[in-house]
């Protein structure tokens, strides 16, 4: 078996619309503070939905760019700020990455900027860094992930019923999908949603 | 269900359309066609039928097993 963790650092990441780029905490928390003002966004990513400030969001992209964590921002090749952020946990021995996204841009939701970041990534996690599974947690309400889920190939694992609190106050069930490496490297024959292709800036 | 969503005659959409291989099924198409049909069968989807429904077929699986 090859070494482990080879590689667990965020690398520039070009996908067909996409520039992937690890996160400077900093500069990063002052584009996108705006973000956290979105309720919806951060509570389907099991974030606090009220109280951000520039402070507490700086310190929480800190956190998320630490060892054996990889964040990546979003940047459309055409320019302009990031819409959107891609994190992940690698977890020892076992070689599986916990991962979440967030487009934060509430224009580019619904436009496959989830599927071709979160390819592109995986791509990088399977190839680069010998991961063996990638795991990604769902709410089931949150349909648009769902389909993320799908088109990247995920199979969906297991439910934790109405583990999840709705910004309603209803609760709903927490669904954790996963892909192994040998299910991608049986997809890469076929073809990828969104036309992802991958140039790493290595 | 699906030719409404995106406004497309149903005769141009594939019997075997997923949201694999059929790109106009994006998100926001998914979340129409889930929202559609909770509106059709008139309550919430359950999960299991949430993380299933991914091609024409399971559309109307989930149609029918409201209508069974």
């Amino acid at each position: 078996m090859s070494a482990p963790n080879r590689s667990f650092g965020a690398v520039e990441i070009l996908t067909e619309r996409l520039i992937l780029k690890p996160v400077s905490p900093l500069s990063f928390a002052r584009q996108t503070l705006h973000w956290t003002k979105d309720r919806q966004a951060m509570s389907d990513l099991q974030m606090k939905v009220d109280g951000w400030t520039l402070f507490s969001w700086w310190r929480k992209l800190r956190k998320l760019t630490r060892k054996k964590r990889m964040c990546h921002g979003i940047w459309l090749k055409e320019g302009g700020g990031p819409v959107g952020l891609h994190m992940a946990l690698i977890n020892m021995p076992s070689r599986d990455v916990g991962t979440g996204i967030l487009i934060g841009e509430q224009q580019w939701r619904g436009k496959g900027i989830a599927s071709e970041a979160k390819t592109a990534i995986i791509n990088d996690l399977f190839q680069r860094c010998n991961v063996n599974r990638v795991t990604s947690w769902v709410h089931a309400r949150n349909f648009a992930s769902i389909h993320t889920m799908h088109r990247v190939g995920f199979t969906r694992e297991a439910v934790m019923r109405q583990q999840i609190a709705l910004l309603d106050g209803s609760l709903t069930d927490h669904l954790g999908f996963g892909l192994l490496r040998s299910e991608w490297l049986q997809r890469q024959g076929e073809p990828v949603a969104a036309g992802v292709r991958q140039e790493s800036a290595n | 269900m699906l030719a409404d969503i995106i406004d497309q005659s149903s005769t141009s959409i594939p019997l075997d359309a997923d949201v694999m291989n059929f790109p106009a099924w994006d998100s926001l198409v998914h979340v129409k066609i889930l929202l559609a049909i909770e509106a059709k069968t008139g309550r919430l989807l359950d999960s299991d039928l949430i993380s299933n429904i991914k091609s024409l077929q399971d559309i109307a699986a989930a149609l029918n097993h409201h209508d069974g």
